[in-house]
């Protein structure tokens, strides 16, 4: 008899979710595309691209260039041209110093009165920039500018001694220079956009990087120049804490109608202060703080030029395919990356996530994926065989490292072809791009145009995973990536009892290489709190086993190492399948996630190691297997 | 004496005096007005509007006249008194001629009178569809479309099958298919599901390539429209039948079709020109002595809108 009382109550407490579920429902469309796109680029507008030899690339370059129309790189002044154009893009220039190095070049700077002490030492620093540009020590120059990294390791970075951020004032209020070359980014953008057939979108990157710890966040907003015209870019000379930033786009969103997103990106270079398990303060995370996270940031940016911030192998030591561009250098005075922190990485993140919504009541990362490239060339150039550099100056193989560099410092053999924001959207357009944004119905890849579907749910028809309506079966019976998983096997209210089951589709970009496989990223909380994950092969090319402890035998590598070709004799142009968690415990909430990966393919230094006849690389990896990881789907008990 | 005497009588001197008594007397009635030009600052809501969203750095007139009317009487206090001692300054600094010789004031002026020659532009003539013909006629290559094509599929694996069984099944289906005159609509339900798409409508020949292979693309182009399916047609992943709907070659488009882009690209040139025609004609004005010539690059190289 009280048996039956609990089944009664857990049935009534569990339609209670089913309501709340199909409550959701609505607001996911049922026909998307996917299009593919860059969030995350720099023109000669910012700073560091100009002190790195950028001079000519504009915004207007960078967009020709994303249209597919060929243009002038701005270092080697050869003629470049993408080899599959972009669906979108967002220019993306530093706030800090917008415009100013090349308003200082160009003699075009509107400098403000600073006082006579610091005019004189303004003064001086432009000879410096001019001197150094004249010599071809941009690079040097930009030097200045670096963080010092911290006295007290683990304190609050921004408020420690070693915070160098005065630095950046050196040419004092320079915000009508920067209003100027904001005014001309957007207008630009404004000329490029035609939607239905390519989206610009408006944005900028907020460059907080205390003592060296990388809290960058790319804003983009889908509304226009009649209200971004009513604002200048909010920068880290403003504030270097994030915070401040959410408050600044909750004013500026307020006073002007518009609509932000705020895209985190380089934790692998944040020295555990991006996914911390407390605020960059040190304060603890309240359930204001994630609301107020989550409300701005609902995706990553986890893989780009400057590495891929998927997993670490201490935080995963189980995934062999963990350390993928693996970014050794902090951006600081001095070099090299010396440790490893969990916040840095986001498979760790997202089950941090889970373990601090279990103290708190909200996730605070509950993030989606997306890649994109932070060249700073002006080109969005994620093509490992057609890269022209991190920077201008290292796009041409003898320029790759800088001739009297710091040898331990980083250089472009360092520097992976990387990134592409995929989202499925209703449509080629500003609004329906940040709606994907918002849904986190994106995912990222490392370059490759792989179309990768993802769709969770407790019982889907038989043969979806083959049949032409994928993907009306699947928005019909599931939720896509990015989404929430509610409620314990409910079928038509009634209880089915099984695991959740998830439909899978990658598909191989039309010019890119086969597929290896595709794996199901699988993390959770137990509940004494402690935190697992599991790494699942779910399909796979060829006639491989596997193991007893679920592994896979190397595909192999058809690259000729002398010639920088392959081919796509071994791998697989597609993959569909049906899928369920054999480990389901329903009382354990989980994230999954699909990582789908390519056969190995040439990294842009074996075409340059090639081409100056070296037996290796200087650094770097000779192959390299392109990877996409979707957005995460959630399953809350 | 003598002198000043003969000076009266002179009608030079006479109208000398009559001019002074006549420019003095008028100075002396309208002496407020030439306060008003030297010494007179007027502060009104006008003034404080500018003041105020220049300061913000925010240009919105309807939320700055509202902040303005919000003000407390101290902040609005404050407001006029950093006005007043700015614009005191100012005058102060050109009666002093303080503006002359400043590097920050000639380069912004520079820029200023550059942006002013982007101005002149308003008082062009705007463009007639004669000259958008005119400039079309001579752009016409950048205004290529390329060849696009609307087709459906329907497509045999070659994955699981050796390629020539693969054929065998293709040529059946074939056969099927034009005996039951499968419309486009109900091709889906015939063959397999191929990577990308079932239909393709309007779309590039680069884009066809891509997905199916080169080969494949030639072939398509080749076909001829019609009512029955064609193939089958090798592509990098098995066989193809095709039911081709409309292929249109890579063309140039009448003007028509892309009279919109044609003004825009036709109105950036003419801007262009226009300015560097206005510097060109205020260079004519001077007599530049160098050791070289001036080329014509001097016009469009004072671009300097960074």
């Amino acid at each position: 008899m009280k048996a039956i009382a609990i089944s009664a109550g857990l049935l009534l407490s569990l339609s209670c979710w089913a309501n709340a579920s199909q409550a959701e429902k609505p607001s996911a469309p049922q026909q998307t595309d996917v299009y593919f796109g860059d969030t995350h680029l720099h023109t000669s507008y910012s700073f560091d691209a100009f002190l790195n030899n950028n001079f000519s690339a504009d915004p207007d370059t960078a967009f020709r260039w994303a249209k597919g129309q060929p243009v002038i790189h701005p270092y080697n002044r050869a003629r470049v041209q993408i080899d599959t154009p972009l669906d979108f893009l967002v220019v993306s220039d530093h706030a800090e110093m917008l415009g100013v190095m090349k308003a200082i070049r160009n003699e075009t700077i509107e400098w403000q009165d600073v006082g006579w002490f610091t005019s004189i030492k303004r003064w001086w620093a432009v000879m410096a920039l001019n001197n150094a540009l004249d010599k071809d020590l941009g690079r040097a120059f930009f030097g200045k500018f670096l963080p010092k990294s911290a006295a007290v390791v683990g304190g609050d970075p921004v408020a420690d001694v070693n915070n160098n951020i005065g630095s950046v004032a050196l040419f004092g209020d320079t915000s009508g220079t920067s209003q100027g070359a904001w005014q001309d980014i957007v207008a630009t953008a404004e000329l490029h956009n035609e939607p239905g057939v390519f989206t610009s979108i408006l944005g900028w990157e907020w460059s907080s990087i205390p003592t060296g710890a990388n809290l960058h966040r790319i804003v983009i907003t889908p509304d226009g120049a009649d209200k971004a015209n009513q604002y200048i870019p909010y920068g880290s000379d403003q504030s270097q804490y994030p915070e401040d930033l959410w408050q600044w786009l909750d004013e500026t969103a307020q006073r002007t109608d518009s609509r932000f997103i705020s895209i985190p990106h380089n934790s692998n270079i944040s020295k555990g202060y991006m996914f911390a398990e407390t605020t960059v303060k040190g304060e603890a995370i309240t359930a204001d703080y994630a609301r107020t996270r989550m409300l701005w940031e609902p995706v990553t940016e986890v893989t780009q030029i400057k590495g891929d911030s998927e997993t670490h192998a201490q935080f995963s030591p189980q995934d062999e395919f963990a350390d993928f561009e693996t970014y050794e250098h902090f951006i600081q005075t001095t070099a090299g990356k010396t440790a490893v922190s969990k916040g840095d990485y986001v498979r760790p993140a997202l089950k941090t996530g889970l373990a601090l919504e279990q103290k708190i009541g909200v996730n605070p990362y509950k993030f989606g994926f997306i890649g994109s490239t932070d060249a700073h060339s002006g080109l969005s150039t994620a093509e490992e065989g057609n890269f022209w550099g991190k920077m201008a100056k290292d796009s041409t193989p003898e320029t790759k490292a800088p001739v009297l560099g710091n040898p331990t410092g980083a250089d472009g053999w360092d520097m992976s072809a990387s990134g592409m924001a995929a989202v499925w959207a209703t449509g080629n357009n500003r609004e329906a791009i940040y709606a994907a944004f918002k849904r986190k119905e994106t995912y990222a890849t490392s370059g490759p145009r792989m179309r990768v579907q993802l769709f969770a749910g407790w019982d889907f028809p038989a043969n979806a995973e083959t049949s032409d309506n994928f993907a009306a079966i699947g928005y019909q019976h599931g939720v896509p990536m990015g989404g929430d998983l509610k409620g314990v096997g409910l079928k038509g209210g009634d209880l089915v009892g099984g695991a959740p089951q998830f439909l899978v589709r990658a598909v191989k970009g039309p010019v890119d290489a086969n597929l290896d496989r595709v794996q199901i990223v699988k993390g959770w909380v137990d509940a004494s709190g402690e935190q697992h994950e599991q790494v699942y092969n779910i399909i796979w090319s060829g006639d491989r086993v596997l193991s007893a402890d679920g592994k896979l035998p190397a595909l192999g590598n058809t690259v000729d190492l002398t010639s920088a070709r392959y081919t796509n004799t071994i791998g697989q142009a597609e993959f569909a399948i049906k899928w369920s968690d054999p480990d389901f415990e329903p009382s354990q909430s989980a994230f999954y996630y699909a990582r789908v990966l390519q056969i190995p393919t040439p990294r842009n230094g074996l075409y340059d190691s090639l081409a100056l006849q070296l037996d290796n690389p200087p650094r770097g990896a000779k192959t390299i297997q392109e990877r996409a990881y979707t957005s995460p789907v959630w399953y809350t008990p | 004496m003598r002198f000043i005497n003969k000076l009266a009588k002179e009608p030079l001197f006479q109208f000398l005096i009559i001019a002074l008594v006549l420019l003095g007397g008028e100075r002396l009635i309208n002496a407020e007005d030439y306060a008003y030009d030297q010494y007179r600052i007027e502060i009104t809501d006008k003034q404080l509007l500018q003041f105020m969203q220049l300061r913000a750095k925010t240009f919105k007139p309807d939320q700055a006249m509202e902040a303005l009317q919000r003000l407390s009487s101290e902040d609005r206090q404050r407001l006029v008194d950093d006005y007043a001692r700015n614009e005191v300054l100012f005058r102060e600094a050109m009666a002093l001629n303080l503006d002359k010789n400043d590097q920050i004031i000639r380069r912004r002026l520079i820029q200023k009178m550059d942006y002013l020659a982007q101005g002149f532009y308003d008082e062009t003539q705007p463009l007639t569809e004669d000259d958008l013909r005119a400039y079309y006629a001579e752009h016409r290559q950048a205004y290529k479309k390329s060849a696009e094509t609307t087709f459906t599929h329907v497509f045999v694996s070659s994955q699981n099958r050796s390629v020539d069984a693969a054929k065998i099944t293709a040529d059946k289906l074939l056969a099927e298919l034009n005996a039951e005159q499968v419309p486009f609509e109900k091709a889906s339900r015939y063959g397999e599901r191929f990577l990308y798409n079932r239909n393709y409508v309007n779309r590039e020949d680069d884009e066809i390539g891509s997905h199916f292979g080169k080969p494949f693309q030639e072939q398509l182009f080749a076909y001829s429209i019609g009512e029955a399916w064609q193939g089958p047609v090798p592509s990098n992943y098995g066989w193809h039948l095709v039911l081709l709907v409309k292929n249109n070659a890579a063309y140039i488009p009448e003007f028509e079709e892309v009279s919109s882009g044609v003004f825009a690209d036709a109105q950036r040139l003419q801007q262009s020109d226009t300015k560097r025609l206005a510097i060109k004609k205020l260079l004519a004005k001077y007599q530049i002595v160098t050791d070289r010539p001036v080329t014509d690059q001097v016009a469009t190289d004072l671009v300097v809108t960074e």
